[in-house]
């Protein structure tokens, strides 16, 4: 495999995780503010 | 040569260095489910038919196998790089939730114990300090920046798992204490795959790689920025090691004495305040612990670690004494200054290794950050003793209420301010404890060729 390959193989599942971590924080955070809007009676 | 090797996994030249902290965030994400763990216990309870006590020792066998595995794994981790070592956390971590949905499926508590406690409990400190040393490395600029991202996972791993294991426990069957072992089964096959899809991304740069425009010079005119490099052996003979063991164990204390209690303590404080709402509560600290690690971790590359600290248990001190004072006042205001406490909580954690890249240098700090995590586990224990300990002893001597806890506030007051005094003591590192140029190049075992953006920088750290 040459530097070029590895580089790109690399580069599409670092942005691939980009999406699946951001996808489980924001999963986290939206479910995270239904329940602070209990909190504050609303 | 193995595809988990340290050599395998150097960067080729051109290498984008922000493609590195997914790989650190997919594993610390998937490791901070330990934070949501009490989701467990009610259903653990019920199967198990038991108390709550032996289901706690669960979670309290995993924070300290988390410090010990950390202290003692370190130096391997060092060596080994972050890919082996995200390689065996996942596994560790997958491991713990099978053999732990075995002891539920055969009704065999110690298998748990072993599983999720002992098993998962190594992977946990294995997975919490893989990526360090790695991202200091490739963020030489804005290491408090790169470590927050990082830390902040293991803030934010418990803001996906709660929600998440409540709905695999509904799905499962009808009652929660009969969905726990799938739940497990479920979880350790989700983490496997996000834990192995970040070691599988994880680089390490060349040696003597350095970002475009950076200039090493600049950083080492903070008076504390080393311009050298310690080994974890040397590092635990200083005073500084200790003096910042301190701080960290006073930071922790005092805000885990919030975390440990939230929702008990938000209820005692105000009658309005419902079940429900003291789990939005909790999912409030969460937030601003998850958000703290990041924000104030990266504002410490712009002022220093040493007054960024001076801040958070200063200024903490400061916000503790109002809570016991005035926390009744209101809802709101009671909410405002527990979420900024816990702020700089997960502001400690996540600052701590920059701090000891700026004392101790680059060489080994991911071993040296492994011995400082001791400081959590004695943490885990003082500060919910503490809390725990009083609020019994409040409520034996006919007390109520916010009476409860008043006067554990007023002890981490103090806790902090210990702190506080510890991290004015705390100089640059002597030279005699550095290693000479030749020693430290005994300890690189991923000297390559320079590649990337820049030309070669032979290390200069002496």
């Amino acid at each position: 495999m040459d530097q070029d390959t590895s580089r790109r193989g690399g580069e599409i599942r670092g942005m691939a995780l980009w999406v699946i971590v951001g996808a489980g924080l924001l999963y986290g955070v939206v479910n995270t503010a239904r329940q602070v809007v209990d909190l504050f009676g609303g | 040569m193995s595809l988990l090797d340290r050599d395998r996994t150097v960067a080729p030249p051109g290498y984008r260095r922000w493609l590195i902290p997914p790989a650190a965030l997919a594993v610390h994400l998937s490791i901070g489910q330990v934070y949501a763990f009490s989701v467990f216990k009610e259903p653990l309870v019920a199967h198990f038919d038991t108390r709550l006590t032996p289901i706690s020792v669960i979670f309290s066998i995993a924070i300290v196998m988390l410090g010990l595995s950390a202290a003692f794994g370190g130096t391997w981790v060092e060596r080994s790089g972050p890919r082996k070592a995200m390689f065996l956390a996942a596994c560790c971590w997958a491991v713990g939730f099978l053999v732990a949905a075995l002891g539920v499926a055969t009704d065999q508590l110690w298998l748990v114990y072993l599983g999720y406690g002992v098993i998962g409990g190594i992977g946990l400190g294995i997975g919490y300090i893989s990526p360090v040393s790695t991202l200091i490395k490739w963020f030489p600029d804005r290491p408090g920046l790169a470590t927050g991202l990082a830390i902040m996972g293991f803030g934010g791993g418990a803001l996906i798992a709660s929600p998440l294991s409540k709905a695999l426990l509904d799905a499962y069957a009808d009652s929660p204490a009969d969905a726990i072992a799938p739940a497990f089964l479920t979880l350790g096959a989700l983490y496997f795959v996000v834990m192995m899809l970040g070691a599988f991304t994880v680089r390490v740069p060349a040696e003597g790689w350095r970002p475009a425009g950076w200039n090493p010079d600049m950083a080492r005119k903070r008076r504390l920025v080393t311009t050298g490099d310690v080994t974890a052996a040397n590092a635990i003979k200083t005073r500084q090691f200790w003096l910042l063991w301190i701080v960290l164990f006073c930071n922790v204390t005092a805000g885990i004495g919030i975390l440990e209690q939230a929702s008990p303590m938000i209820q005692d404080h105000f009658d309005t305040v419902s079940a429900a709402a003291a789990a939005g509560f909790v999912g409030l600290l969460s937030l601003c612990n998850m958000s703290g690690r990041f924000v104030w971790s990266s504002t410490s590359d712009a002022i220093g670690r040493k007054p960024i600290y001076t801040v958070y248990l200063g200024l903490g001190a400061l916000l503790y004494f109002l809570l016991a004072a005035t926390g009744t006042a209101s809802v709101a205001w009671f909410v405002l200054l527990t979420g900024i406490i816990l702020s700089f909580y997960g502001g400690g954690f996540a600052t701590v290794p920059a701090y000891l890249r700026d004392l101790f240098g680059t060489l080994q700090v991911g071993a040296i950050h492994g011995r400082l995590l001791t400081a959590w586990s004695a943490a885990g224990v003082a500060g919910p003793l503490i809390v725990n300990a009083i609020a019994d002893a409040q409520t034996a001597a006919g007390k109520s209420g916010a009476d409860l806890y008043t006067l554990s506030m007023y002890i981490m007051v103090g806790v902090l301010l210990v702190g506080f005094v510890a991290n004015l003591l705390i100089g640059p590192v002597h030279r005699r404890h550095m290693e000479p140029p030749e020693g430290a190049g005994r300890f690189r075992r991923d000297a390559e060729p320079a590649a990337g953006g820049v030309p070669a920088v032979t290390a200069e750290r002496s």
